[in-house]
């Protein structure tokens, strides 16, 4: 049960809860050590299952906040700053979306493959208007990052000057 | 059927991701071999795009509570963002203005029709929001989409070459750079550099969206009300 409880109630890392997994593993038989971590694994996935479907409610909190404030801001932003809020007024436990936000914005690439696959349904894409534009968003985003990038080190750098 | 193709996603994808931690080339890039194996594998089954996206949507409709999520980086790194606010804000709202004003000189260097030129110019913005900036100056969402993902692709690939070749050295700008330019993608390269610029990468997405939405009802009307035939 200690294993358990620093792998749900601790900001631990993975090596951690493997360590413990392993040293808990030595004490007892192959068997049951086994038996263990598969029901260690199921739990870590149930508990990420459960913090993302929590998450929603913040999801829907935040669609009902978009119907009261006209505003041009998507639910999940509203959503952002009512689960930002819960967590500065401590309404709720980092522990209770930890696991789950930690996921979602882990595997946030797999939500926008199937987007990347409807491509297929633009065939300018693939024209040469379609090379054209690939071009141009490589030149802007090539821009964009170069001129972010000098800004920000040359305001980091004026404020360490302005330290020493 | 419907979970099949969610399942088959999150495989071809998690292959995807181990192939691209391993070899680290940007053909193996999730947003690039996932998609480029789906396309081949619906093609093969005879199955067609739109029904595909509708078996799938579970995994798009992720992007909702994956921005939600986003509260938690932030919250954990408050202390950081009240020391770096000025840098950030400065730093993003220049970026979210270069997007906005080369996006749409290129545009209109390559005479791109109206719709085309609305649905590309949040381009740089994580894509639930970018959608909203869309539908509100008047463009196409999925085209949009579309938009965004290339951007991300491309970022991904460019960015790394970026902060080589201008020689960047502070955590902060690099995390900065890759969060205003290729958004969720960005900031997932900036993971592979660290904690401090994947924090910083975050953050700049997260802003770069609040300041695009500022712009959206704003300035990218006026924008389009200008007759920039006059200048090219």
């Amino acid at each position: 049960m200690k294993i358990i409880q620093n792998m749900y109630f601790t900001n631990g890392e993975n090596q951690r809860t493997i360590n413990s997994i392993v040293n808990f593993g030595m004490k007892r038989s192959f068997n049951s050590s086994f038996c263990i971590m598969e029901g260690i694994v199921t739990r870590k996935l149930g508990v990420i299952i459960i913090q993302v479907v929590f998450l929603h409610v913040f999801l829907f909190l935040g669609a009902a906040l978009k119907e009261v404030i006209p505003l041009p801001i998507p639910a999940s932003m509203f959503g952002l700053f009512l689960l930002f809020i819960a967590l500065n007024f401590k309404i709720i436990k980092l522990e209770w979306v930890e696991r789950g936000a930690n996921w979602l914005l882990a595997e946030l690439l797999l939500f926008f493959v199937p987007s990347a696959v409807g491509i297929v349904n633009y065939d300018e894409i693939f024209s040469v208007q379609g090379a054209e534009i690939v071009g141009l968003i490589g030149i802007s985003t090539i821009i964009v990052m170069g001129i972010t990038a000098l800004i920000a080190e040359k305001i980091t750098g004026w404020k360490r000057s302005e330290q020493h | 059927m419907m979970i099949l193709f969610t399942i088959l996603t999150f495989l071809i994808y998690l292959f995807s991701k181990k192939a691209y931690t391993k070899w680290s080339l940007f053909f193996f890039h999730p947003l690039l071999l996932a998609p480029v194996l789906l396309i081949i594998l619906i093609s093969v089954t005879h199955v067609s795009a739109d029904q595909y996206l509708v078996d799938s949507k579970w995994l798009t409709h992720l992007l909702g509570p994956a921005t939600v999520a986003f509260a938690v980086p932030i919250y954990k790194n408050l202390s950081i963002i009240k020391k770096y606010v000025g840098t950030i804000i400065i730093s993003i709202t220049s970026g979210t203005l270069v997007a906005i004003f080369s996006t749409f000189g290129l545009s209109k260097l390559l005479h791109l029709n109206t719709d085309f030129i609305n649905s590309i110019l949040p381009r740089s913005i994580t894509t639930p929001i970018a959608i909203e900036v869309s539908k509100e100056i008047g463009g196409l969402p999925t085209l949009t989409t579309v938009f965004v993902i290339l951007t991300g692709i491309i970022g991904g690939i460019v960015g790394p070459s970026v902060i080589k070749g201008l020689s960047i050295k502070t955590p902060i700008a690099k995390g900065l750079a890759l969060g205003m330019g290729a958004h969720g993608v960005g900031t997932n390269k900036a993971i592979e550099y660290g904690r401090q610029e994947a924090t910083f990468s975050s953050l700049a997405m997260i802003f770069a969206a609040l300041i695009t939405l500022i712009w959206g009802a704003f300035l990218i009307p006026t924008l389009m009300n200008f007759n920039i035939h006059h200048i090219f």
